[in-house]
């Protein structure tokens, strides 16, 4: 057990070093800003440059919290009520990629173009 | 907007409750009651609304991705459990009851902090609104009951078969349920740019969606994405060998122990 134990601790650590080390080269990526007021997104198309990794800075400017979703992105993420919440994105193939606010489906709604 | 809420509890229910059938149907191969569960769900239901108040600070940390940090933790840290368990059970000469009951036990109560916490997030939308509430409790119920149905289903379908076939079918799961969880931790730190990310390797939304009933019970069984990149086909495939690896030393150990 102990050597099974070591073996789960050694290789968490191997990759959470990796990911530093990532996280520390990545360079800034250019920032895209996408609000929530009243269950919709503003604006509700947003073009972004193909191949390349964005930011996405989601304002909710609702009182309420809102999941950003996307399948097409795979991504999902809470932004809660009167906060921000950061999103990277890409690098994208040009095309659209919608995307939904999961806790108000009929009403949050959105496009990202990549072009 | 009823239907919009069933949806989102059944999708947050549907994959707790596939692990926690799996978890149920390990005590029950054992001869052991399932009581295991009820401390567990306690702790997971207050770590889940302890979650849930704090997401604010959480989502904060580290410019902003804090969120995905701590739920990629949670993911993992389901994933090296999920793995004791596969060793542990593993060892049929040397199982130690109490245990296996704790590793499960720790499982249950960190699956129903990510789930429960969304959830609690979700509803706490609705509190304000009186004149919805109990409409949204109504539609969260039935979405909860379908989520556990499924999970009773699966259930009943790995304890009712024959000894032999039940135990491969959950050791199959194990190791599916165990790879998704390392993949989803990868994809978090993908969406929080700890983790490189390239365009998917393949598309297969055409075939089945992953918005579908049916996409979404894969996502829970098998974690299907439609659109993976190589980093998180790295993690599957890497989690799957970490796994094998251990279960293969185990079964080399339990042949010397003989």
């Amino acid at each position: 057990m102990g050597r099974l134990i070591n073996n789960l601790i050694s290789w968490p650590l191997l990759i959470i070093s990796c990911v530093l080390s990532y996280n520390v080269i990545a360079g800034d990526r250019p920032v895209f800003v996408l609000k929530i007021k009243d269950h919709l997104f503003y604006p509700s198309e947003i073009e972004v440059p193909a191949r390349q990794k964005i930011k996405l800075l989601v304002i909710n400017e609702d009182p309420t919290a809102e999941e950003f979703e996307s399948y097409k992105l795979n991504r999902e993420k809470i932004i809660l009520g009167n906060r921000r919440a950061i999103i990277f994105i890409g690098p994208l193939k040009s095309g659209s990629y919608p995307f939904f606010g999961e806790f108000n489906m009929s009403t949050a709604q959105g496009t990202l173009i990549a072009k | 907007m009823f239907l919009n809420i069933i949806v989102t509890v059944l999708r947050e229910t549907l994959e707790a409750g596939v692990l926690i059938s799996l978890l149920l149907s390990v005590g029950h191969s054992h001869n052991f009651s399932a009581f295991w569960i009820v401390p567990s769900i306690t702790v997971g239901v207050f770590g889940a609304f302890f979650y849930a108040i704090n997401l604010g600070y959480i989502s904060d940390w580290a410019g902003y991705v804090g969120q995905e940090l701590f739920n990629a933790s949670l993911h993992f840290s389901i994933f090296i459990v999920l793995a004791l368990i596969i060793s542990v059970l593993e060892k049929p000469l040397l199982i130690k009851t109490q245990t296996l009951k704790i590793f499960l036990s720790i499982v249950a109560a960190l699956a129903f902090v990510r789930e429960g916490g969304e959830l609690f997030v979700f509803y706490s939308g609705y509190i304000q609104n009186s004149n919805i509430l109990l409409g949204a409790i109504a539609s969260g119920v039935i979405g909860l009951s379908i989520g556990a149905s499924v999970g009773a289903l699966f259930y009943y379908l790995i304890t009712t078969m024959p000894a032999h076939y039940s135990a491969k079918l959950r050791m199959l799961m194990f190791y599916f349920l165990s790879a998704g969880m390392a993949l989803q931790g990868a994809k978090l730190l993908i969406q929080a740019d700890w983790l490189p990310s390239y365009q998917p390797l393949w598309d297969t939304n055409q075939w089945l969606p992953e918005n579908s009933f049916v996409g979404q019970l894969v996502y829970a069984v098998f974690a299907y994405e439609a659109t993976p990149s190589i980093i998180e086909v790295t993690f599957y495939v890497c989690a799957v060998c970490i796994i094998f690896s251990l279960r293969f030393r185990n079964k080399v150990y339990v042949h010397s122990e003989e």
